[in-house]
């Protein structure tokens, strides 16, 4: 694997961590299972020190979009898959437009 | 409901704050200002899961996620006096509507649960 890719997946990884530290932080249900809550804090820590490792071979600009595709739709579609949380179609393209806003704005 | 809302909104200040912490930081390369960073993200998270016990969590994140990096740019400008280009005008813009669409797009649990026992 390239230099770049190894980084670009250092970003993608901290994607997907975000997405389990948000499905355990609903699991905790408001905090009340606090094991689930601590989990949801050290996943998300764990997110954020990757980012940091990312974010020093490649443009922060990309990194975070690649964070924001990765934690915006997949906590959606975990969101639905295992809590049953729909979303309508126009909340689709609201998740669009928020990642669009994402890119934008850090890329700015 | 509201309570959650109010959550929500703690969870992104905290995020906002752990953020612009994590911009000093890195200018300056203190370890207090990392630390305030992980600190500020760890209490985000604490609100967000207070939040989520009612948003549905693709919703709540969104938010999150747009509302932090809208907030980051506005707090540039107010406070490291930075002007908004055109482009950042219209990444703001997106991130409102974005968000108000998102909300447009929840399905209630309610209403979800007599979806499905219908």
């Amino acid at each position: 694997m390239s230099a770049d890719g190894f980084y670009f997946a250092f970003a993608v990884m901290a994607g997907i961590l975000d997405v389990a530290a948000n499905l355990a932080s609903t699991k905790s249900n408001g905090f009340a299972r606090r094991g689930w809550g601590a989990l949801s804090i050290l996943l998300v820590l764990a997110a954020f020190a990757l980012l940091a490792k990312a974010i020093k071979g490649m443009e922060l600009a990309m990194a975070y979009a690649v964070l924001g595709a990765t934690g915006i739709f997949g906590t959606a579609i975990c969101g639905r898959l295992f809590f049953g949380q729909k979303l309508r179609p126009v909340g689709w393209v609201g998740l669009s437009l928020v990642f669009g806003a994402v890119l934008v704005l850090h890329t700015a | 409901m509201r309570v959650a809302w109010l959550f929500l909104v703690l969870a992104i200040t905290t995020e906002v704050a752990g953020l612009t912490a994590m911009k000093a930081a890195s200018a300056s390369g203190s370890y207090a200002g990392h630390a305030i960073m992980y600190a500020s993200i760890a209490l985000s998270y604490v609100f967000l899961a207070k939040a989520v016990k009612t948003i549905s969590v693709g919703v709540a994140y969104a938010i999150w996620e747009g509302s932090g990096v809208a907030l980051i740019t506005i707090v540039s400008v107010f406070v490291f006096g930075h002007a908004l280009s055109g482009r950042e005008m219209l990444g703001l813009s997106m991130a409102v509507a974005g968000i108000l669409l998102v909300n447009a797009g929840e399905v209630e649990q309610e209403e979800a649960a007599g979806e499905a026992a219908r």
